[in-house]
């Protein structure tokens, strides 16, 4: 079995009487893409701050490649993370911010301009940041993460403030750094946003998981539905039958209809003869997916 | 730690926090020159430097500027949340109150440096033009290097109790009750102890005579330093212990 990069175990946090991360256990392997995530209000940041050391767990471990956060010897060279956009104080440059970075983190002041143009903030790097926007933070947050050219980077919720532009980029960039071997774990509460760019997503709510799995399988689910209206809608449903899939029949000669595609049901009513007047596959959204994955954990568990 | 305290140096010097306090504890130094100088009978203006009323007035405020030189060093972190990359980039915190502590108290020096240097600027004209001539002796320039190591303590006594309060307002607000208020209130009350007290100890390193009776300013140094060393133990322990969390 390939090593683990991130490895939670049975992590909790408590705020008074409240838990809000409760028993949570997964594992992030390397060189992919990992989207965390949960609703707001999961436990996605909480986590995160006691996976990097800001916040100790109440219970539980939280390690990068077997080891706490706060024992790496020099983090920054391996650990690019970005929390909160609004980390900066406004009237310090952006150029100037990353300055002290790097000066901490013992990295030569060569790789600021380097990591100000990849997050395409060369032209803005003498302007304060209480200037910049939320998109202009969140950039050069991910700058001060890959200042270390590090081979984790851990970011929470990196979209927020971006416009669709921006997103791409974001987008882009991440998987460019896992082609390059890179170990990204994201937080997001959107899976849409998360599904274009991981491989894989752990799924939390009210501080547990919800499930792990890979995007494909998360977004296949139980498999699409086809909505079909036909003038011989017992016979056609006859004929779906008798290929195997399951057939829902309703008013006005419409069915839904799931286990086969809608090109497989057009070919079967040709041949049977069956005249069609609609046939639409209906997508199944992230979203959908998302939403359902969430309110069956609230169904099963209660809200934590 | 080397690459800890350059990052500190860095964030000092790349807002303009800590220039704003210097320039303001110069003007207050200066207008405390000015204040006292120009309603001293022009008898009085012609004796040592330390002995004068504006230096004791000096030997305060700048405690004051110190102290907020230092707070702000922790509590602007919180405030804006550069705490999160701080200790992103360094996870041990007692390292990360080290090096605060070590760069605000060299500025903390040069603040005193500089309003020194405007303040006796201001007095050695005012005070000729008065038709007196301050003095300088050997107890003068002690007092003066005095006034500058508890610039630096101040400062570092500053962090820690930003680190311990992290809000800034309340910080610097209990700061000013106490170096204004509390602190010669308690002077009066304990009598003898009151020599004790963290700005008696300081007026006992910068030998500001007009403060009364006072440590040997070697004592006073040290009891200084004690509570200094005290606040960032404190600050040491409570930041090992604290969750950060959103600004």
């Amino acid at each position: 079995m390939e090593k683990s990069v991130i490895s939670v175990r049975g992590l909790s946090k408590a705020f008074g009487r409240h838990l809000a991360v409760d028993g949570l256990s997964f594992e992030v392997g390397s060189g992919r893409v990992t989207g965390f995530l949960g609703p707001n209000g999961s436990g996605k940041t909480t986590t995160l701050r006691m996976l990097l050391g800001l916040a100790a767990a109440t219970s539980g471990t939280a390690s990068v490649w077997g080891r706490p956060y706060v024992a790496l010897e020099s983090p920054s060279r391996s650990v690019g993370a970005m929390l909160d956009a609004g980390s900066f104080h406004p009237r310090r440059s952006a150029r100037n911010h990353l300055r002290w970075v790097a000066a901490a983190a013992g990295i030569s002041t060569h790789r600021v301009d380097a990591v100000l143009a990849e997050v395409d903030l060369s032209g803005a790097g003498d302007r304060p940041v209480g200037e910049f926007s939320l998109g202009m933070r969140q950039r050069l947050g991910l700058a001060a993460a890959l200042l270390g050219e590090p081979e984790l980077l851990i970011l929470d919720e990196p979209a927020n403030g971006l416009d669709p532009a921006g997103i791409r980029w974001l987008r882009e960039s991440l998987r460019s750094f896992a082609a390059r071997g890179g170990t990204v774990f994201v937080s997001s509460h959107q899976l849409g946003e998360v599904a274009q760019m991981a491989d894989e997503v752990v799924v939390i709510r009210g501080g547990r998981l919800v499930t792990h799995t890979t995007v494909q399988e998360l977004t296949t689910g139980p498999g699409p539905a086809v909505r079909v209206r036909s003038a011989q809608p017992e016979r056609l449903a006859h004929v779906l039958r008798a290929a195997g899939a399951e057939v829902e029949t309703r008013d006005g000669g419409a069915m839904q209809v799931r286990g086969l595609t809608a090109e497989h049901i057009g070919t079967l009513a040709a041949r049977g003869g069956l005249v069609l007047h609609e046939l639409v596959a209906d997508t199944h959204s992230l979203e959908d997916v998302f939403f359902e994955l969430v309110n069956q954990e609230e169904n099963h568990v209660g809200i934590g | 730690m080397w690459a800890l305290a350059r990052a500190e140096f860095i964030k000092l010097t790349t807002t303009r926090t800590a220039l704003g306090l210097v320039a303001g504890a110069s003007a207050v130094a200066g207008l405390g020159a000015l204040s006292t100088i120009m309603s001293a009978k022009p008898e009085d203006l012609s004796a040592a430097v330390h002995s004068q009323h504006f230096f004791m007035l000096a030997s305060i405020n700048l405690a004051l500027f110190a102290l907020i030189l230092g707070i702000r060093a922790f509590t602007d972190e919180f405030r804006y949340g550069s705490v999160v990359p701080t200790l992103l980039v360094a996870p041990n915190r007692s390292r990360v109150v080290m090096a605060k502590v070590a760069i605000s108290a060299a500025a903390g020096a040069a603040l005193a440096i500089v309003a020194q240097a405007v303040m006796l600027t201001l007095a050695v004209v005012l005070i000729a033009g008065r038709g007196a001539e301050l003095t300088f002796g050997g107890t003068d320039l002690a007092a003066m290097a005095g006034l500058v190591v508890a610039g630096a303590l101040w400062a570092a006594i500053g962090v820690g109790i930003g680190a311990l309060v992290r809000h800034q307002v309340a910080a610097i607000v209990g700061a000013l009750v106490w170096v204004l208020l509390l602190e010669n209130l308690g002077a009066g009350f304990l009598g003898d102890a009151g020599r004790f007290l963290p700005g008696q100890a300081a007026h006992a390193v910068a030998q500001a005579s007009q403060a009364g009776a006072l440590l040997a300013p070697a004592a006073g140094a040290v009891v200084l330093v004690a509570y200094a060393l005290a606040v960032a133990a404190a600050a040491t322990v409570r930041m090992g212990r604290v969750d950060v969390v959103s600004a």
